[in-house]
């Protein structure tokens, strides 16, 4: 699935003042690529990858997905391009506290109306694939940050995606999970063949990146 | 799936909820349960088989004054018309802190007059022996051989009875008893007089009731009259009570609303992920709405286990009684029925509200909070 953005921009406004946290943006992103989005905090990262999820809507410009137009689309026809095309990681986790590893890994299936003993199962598989079988039935507050962020990564591509979006991943762990972190992304994206787009002031990602975007200001240097 | 193991886990917050609802669950349970008593309060069976002479404009029996110049017009119609013509004393008294009928007739009266049925027990014989109704002993408990004080006088219980039709709680003695007791001769509360059936009642009726001897000073009516006035006095305590019944359910559409608002406020960063992770709005929207209603339910039925020992526990205490007359508060299948629509519907309206934000509202501006 190729993305096209071209001059996307997007404006807040804070008071009576207009923030441009996205300027122009244009650009092209293969299927199967890894990317990293590198700039400083407030550079505009975490706003581009939200345009590019579906998650915000641009204030001028377009974002097609082979054609489908993101910034025309409706909030019901965008969560279903989220169901279907589109995984996320964040960089507190964001697991549903209640729910077992398992189980938030099972709700991106459970989305796709795909009955909970198949969820289940596929489920348990991919998390016993990334070394967390010992951890199926433990809620998140009971797994470390590492272990945690797995199981984000599980949930973000058990129902295989297109594209994941990463918004600073490893922005909360240490430098040896963090290597760890990026291991398995980059052993996810040559295996599974999904593109990754990941935001980051981290340089130690640069390493597995087949493209490194910079972003300052909300501009977009390729 | 996951809806009971959240609810769970979040369980301040739902005990809370739920007690909340509960608690005007409650208030929905006894006030249906008082409204259908009021409504049905003196609710009868018409019965033309007998008719009374009564002094006009008297709310309380007891007031009547009818003398033997009354029953002349009765005897009259005999024996075409009526078969029988009989004085009954009528007093609302307090008997051990119960407020009870005392009725008195000729004991040869009790049985082809009134049609009062024997369920226990013998007949009073002497002057100071009376049978009760089985409302009374519902009300009190009394037992045979049990004595009670009347009027300053003791008196023995020696039977139960069933006076058809009736569902007031009354003591029968004899006539001779009762005007000792009370120091009358020739002063009656009623005349009554069967009527001998194939015989137009209304007609009968009309006829007395034209008597220039009763035209002025008093009215002619069927037995049942005297329940149809305390029914409408009742009225407007059915009305209050069913315009609170609305006031609950509203106050779980309001609870409701405030306890869903307030998960969309403290929660939305959950539900945000939720859609992230592609569940549409109305996939939330589902989610929300079973959630509570499950919350809806469970407190229903708590309502309704602490309703149904709440009424018990008052009614075998304290029962409520007017006119003598045994209100039975009790909660029907049709209130049980009525308020789990009721609620689920209200409950449900009090979801929809808050959750339009859900609906209209992008999935950053949610995470922002903006």
């Amino acid at each position: 699935m190729s993305i096209v953005i071209n001059n996307l921009s997007k404006t807040y406004t804070q008071g009576e003042v207009a923030i441009q946290a996205v300027k122009n943006a244009s650009l092209i992103i293969e299927p199967g690529q890894f990317i990293v989005l590198l700039g400083p905090s407030g550079g505009g990262k975490s706003t581009f990858l939200n345009l590019l999820g579906g998650m915000d809507r641009p204030t001028s410009g377009s974002i097609h997905y082979n054609g489908f137009a993101l910034e025309n689309a409706s909030e019901e026809e965008l969560a279903l391009f989220r169901r279907g095309k589109v995984g996320f990681v964040f960089q507190f986790y964001n697991l549903l506290p209640a729910l077992t590893a398992v189980e938030n890994v099972m709700l991106p299936l459970m989305a796709n109306s795909i009955n909970s003993t198949a969820a289940r199962q596929q489920a348990e598989k991919m998390l016993t694939s990334l070394g967390l079988q010992a951890r199926l039935k433990h809620v998140p507050s009971k797994l470390s940050g590492g272990e945690q962020q797995r199981v984000a990564i599980a949930r973000a591509v058990i129902h295989q995606p297109e594209l994941v979006i990463a918004d600073e991943p490893t922005g909360d762990l240490d430098s040896v999970t963090t290597k760890e972190i990026i291991n398995l992304m980059h052993e996810l994206n040559t295996s599974l063949g999904i593109t990754f787009v990941v935001a980051t002031h981290n340089l130690v990602w640069c390493d597995k990146a087949q493209r490194v975007i910079e972003i300052r200001d909300g501009t977009l240097h390729t | 799936m996951f809806i009971l193991k959240d609810l769970v886990k979040d369980g301040w917050r739902t005990t809370i909820t739920i007690a909340n609802l509960t608690v005007f669950l409650v208030c929905y349970f006894c006030l249906a349960a008082l409204a259908k008593a009021a409504a049905e309060y003196g609710e009868q069976a018409p019965d033309r088989s007998a008719l009374m002479v009564i002094s006009n404009n008297v709310f309380d029996p007891s007031d009547s004054v009818v003398t033997e110049e009354q029953f002349k017009p009765l005897l009259e119609l005999m024996p075409e018309k009526i078969r029988d013509v009989s004085p009954l004393i009528f007093n609302l008294l307090k008997v051990d802190t119960y407020l009870v009928q005392v009725r008195a007739a000729p004991l040869e009266d009790f049985q082809p007059v009134y049609f009062l049925e024997l369920q226990d027990g013998k007949w009073p014989s002497a002057g100071n022996e009376v049978v009760i109704g089985t409302g009374t002993q519902a009300l009190t408990n009394w037992k045979i051989g049990r004595q009670i004080r009347i009027f300053g006088r003791h008196f023995t219980i020696t039977g139960v009875i069933r006076s058809p039709g009736t569902k007031s709680s009354s003591v029968w003695m004899s006539l001779d008893a009762a005007e000792e007791l009370f120091g009358t001769s020739g002063v009656y509360q009623f005349a009554w007089a069967t009527i001998n059936p194939g015989v137009d009642a209304e007609e009968v009726q009309s006829v007395l009731q034209q008597d220039p001897r009763l035209k002025d000073d008093f009215s002619v009516y069927f037995v049942d009259h005297m329940y149809e006035v305390y029914a409408q006095a009742m009225m407007d305590v059915a009305d209050v009570s069913t315009v609170l019944v609305f006031l609950s359910l509203l106050l779980v559409m309001f609870g409701t609303y405030g306890s869903v608002f307030l998960t969309l406020a403290e929660r939305s960063r959950e539900l945000t992920i939720l859609r992230a992770v592609g569940y549409s709005s109305k996939a939330i929207r589902g989610i929300l709405t079973m959630r509570t209603l499950m919350q809806i339910l469970i407190a229903f039925f708590l309502g309704w286990l602490l309703s149904a020992v709440l009424l018990n526990f008052i009614s075998s205490r304290i029962p409520l009684v007017a006119h003598a007359i045994l209100l039975d508060v009790t909660i029907s299948p049709l209130i049980i029925f009525a308020g789990l629509v009721l609620a689920l519907l209200f409950g449900w309206i009090g979801v929809l509200m808050p959750m339009l934000r859900v609906t209209n509202s992008n999935v950053h501006s949610i995470m922002t909070g903006a």
